[in-house]
């Protein structure tokens, strides 16, 4: 191992040390009550009812953690709270780590692709907008036709209308899952590019060399990621993110298939 | 007999080194010379990559073991009241998570990554892994 492996490790260790601490306290200070304490609040609960039961206060659940633990109660209850609201990012980054990891050369191919000034950047935008919309289009007009066929032509149909609309809900999902595995593509791309775009900015390009190229495309997913909260700028923003992912992706294609005008 | 001449881009204390190392005679390296010391070059080792998601995972795996173990029923609940709520017509319906188990989930799916990344790292044809 080199040097920089081994301070990777031990820097792992502490975080997990660290970490290891935070579940222990929050599994003991959330565990199940004896009989004259208060009931804890159910780890995971979905509903009608619209209150949950209080969880235990801070006090309470020091009370069931031994000694210097103690100090890492309010931490947990913390980093508790903030991982329930960072849940959307979590999936973010993890399929981004995930996608560059097991799909590498495509994400690379359609990172190529999509390098250029920015007359090449406004054409994978606007091929990304075309397909977004031939995409809409077909999909709407399938299921006008699906529908008329249903309602039509199937009507004495001896398995009735809600079988045939079950079936062509299942194919739908089908074609929607292949068209999220080529955005989760273009998706890790578009975000590798968006951080190596602020790495070239006369502030951070003296770390371009020394960032690995995951932790670049992770930094840029987060920086999406917090876009798309900003109220009215996240919709806008993530059409164009969609757009560009899929134009990336669609021009990737193009190159490799030779396609010339 | 005229003089040695080296490269012209080498500086005059550079060319006596040249001398030397020109004057030995080539030698064809063995059979099998060059894949090795390319094996050597570009073999990665990953074992720190295997160990670091390990650090990851045992822990959080530790815990939704236990979380299984003592809040299992809750779960249960949960996944039959999603099932229930699907098929009937209630217009609201509330979720709570603990948030540690949001945090150990990604810390598993995280640790998974890096062990995938280091297995994928570690395969003979597969080496174009971006880094």
């Amino acid at each position: 191992m080199t040097r920089r492996d081994v301070i990777v490790v031990l820097g792992t260790l502490v975080v997990a040390v660290g970490l290891s601490a935070i579940l222990f306290v929050g599994a003991a200070a959330t565990a199940p009550a004896s009989a004259p304490e208060a009931a804890a609040r159910p780890r995971v609960f979905f509903g009608p009812r619209t209150s949950l039961p209080p969880g235990r206060s801070i006090v309470d659940a020091q009370l069931r953690v031994a000694g210097p633990l103690r100090a890492i109660v309010p931490l947990q209850g913390g980093v508790s709270d903030t991982a329930r609201d960072a849940a959307g990012l979590l999936l973010v980054l993890l399929l981004t780590a995930s996608t560059l990891v097991l799909a590498n050369e495509q994400v690379v191919a359609v990172y190529r692709a999509s390098l250029g000034g920015w007359r090449s950047q406004a054409r994978v935008l606007a091929a990304g907008f075309i397909v977004l919309g031939l995409a809409l289009s077909t999909a709407a007009l399938a299921w006008v036709v699906y529908l008329s066929f249903v309602t039509g032509a199937m009507r004495d149909a001896p398995f009735g209308a809600p079988a045939a609309l079950q079936i062509g809900l299942t194919a739908f999902a089908v074609v929607c899952v292949f068209a999220l595995l080529a955005l989760l593509v273009g998706f890790a791309a578009t975000a590798w590019r968006l951080g190596d775009a602020l790495l070239h900015t006369r502030a951070l390009s003296r770390f371009q060399t020394q960032i690995p190229a995951p932790v670049v495309a992770l930094g840029g997913a987060t920086i999406l990621f917090v876009i798309w909260q900003i109220p009215a700028l996240g919709a806008v923003a993530l059409t164009a993110v969609v757009a560009y992912a899929l134009g990336a992706v669609v021009t990737a294609r193009l190159i490799k298939e030779g396609v010339s005008t | 007999m005229s003089e040695p001449r080296g490269p012209f881009d080498l500086a005059p204390e550079e060319l006596d080194l040249h001398y030397v190392l020109s004057a030995v005679p080539p030698l064809a390296p063995p059979v099998g010379f060059r894949d090795a010391v390319m094996r050597r070059v570009a073999e990665r080792r990953v074992g720190w990559e295997l160990l670091v998601a390990a650090l990851l995972a045992l822990p959080s795996l530790a815990f939704l073991a236990r979380q299984v173990v003592e809040s299992g029923e809750d779960f249960a609940a949960a996944l039959v009241n999603v099932l229930t709520a699907a098929s009937s017509d209630a217009a609201s319906a509330s979720f709570f998570i603990d948030g540690l188990t949001v945090l150990a989930v990604a810390l598993v799916g995280v640790s998974c990554v890096i062990g995938a990344h280091a297995l994928i790292a570690s395969m003979p044809d597969r080496r174009r892994v971006v880094r």
